[in-house]
């Protein structure tokens, strides 16, 4: 079942749901507009010949790290996400789900409406999850879209489950950070 | 070896992973950090959260929740991956458990 908007208010004002820091934040009637942070690493816009990647290896995300850009966003620095392009960013705010809650990121019509997205087909946040979340951003449109710091980028669900999470993730998980 | 041939523990244990330099490839990535190590041979890996990770980023903690034939299910806190689950051998477990 969704959260209502007033029961996000509950949620976050009890300390059920974290959501820090709650400056830019807007709740919707079913889910919560967040904003994007400073950081976006920026793969190649050109396809990169001679070279396949299996997803399945263990070294494949030191292969992503060495083969993306950091771009910085922040004083207002405007990223141009060009047309066919991908980059990966990732919210200002940290959520915290507790095992009863779960999540899960969707897109602005707004954005999509222009042909930006925020995730690729991986929109779930899991219950026992505290961490600021990571968005897979593309255009598919024919324009260049600016991208800024603190722009709301995305809306997050968030849904009650039938009974919690089992094994879930106590005493040395609580409190992070 | 399936999911349902795996024995839950009732209560999941607390345990904590060493993280030793020589072994381990620590990558960061936003909030998150992938642990890329050896154990005895094989090849393990985990994206994790990194306020998981000990301040000297020597261990990091887990969970034993079951055992499926002579391996042990083990849970990592959740990351933008969602739970990172090993199934390990109860022998590779017991090299890099902290005491």
């Amino acid at each position: 079942m969704l959260l209502s908007d007033g029961e996000i208010q509950e949620a976050v004002d009890s300390g059920e749901l974290i959501l820090e820091p709650r400056l830019g934040v807007r709740i919707q009637p079913s889910s919560i507009d967040l904003t994007l942070g400073n950081t976006l690493h920026v793969h190649s816009s050109q396809p990169v010949p001679g070279i396949s990647i299996d997803p399945e290896l263990l070294q494949v995300r030191q292969f992503i790290s060495a083969n993306t850009t950091e771009e910085d966003l922040s004083d207002g620095r405007v990223w141009k996400l060009e047309p066919g392009a991908f980059v990966i960013g990732e919210t200002v705010e940290r959520v915290g789900l507790p095992l009863h809650l779960a999540g899960r990121v969707e897109g602005r019509s707004r954005l999509a409406r222009l042909g930006v997205g925020v995730h690729i087909t991986a929109p779930k946040i899991d219950p026992g999850f505290h961490n600021n979340i990571t968005l897979e951003i593309f255009n598919l449109g024919p324009w260049a879209i600016e991208l800024r710091a603190g722009m709301r980028i995305c809306t997050l669900i968030v849904e009650r489950l039938g009974r919690s999470a089992q094994a879930g993730y106590g005493g040395v998980f609580q409190g992070a950070r | 070896m399936w999911f349902g041939d795996t024995l839950f523990y009732e209560k999941p244990i607390d345990i904590t992973i060493a993280l030793p330099p020589e072994k381990v490839t620590l990558t960061p990535f936003f909030h998150d950090v992938h642990i890329l190590m050896e154990v005895g041979g094989n090849h393990y890996d985990a994206l994790v959260p990194d306020w998981a990770l000990s301040k000297d980023r020597r261990s990091v903690p887990a969970l034993r929740a079951g055992r499926c034939g002579d391996k042990e299910l083990v849970y990592f806190p959740i990351s933008n991956e969602g739970r990172p689950t090993w199934l390990i051998p109860r022998s590779d477990l017991e090299r890099i458990l902290v005491k």
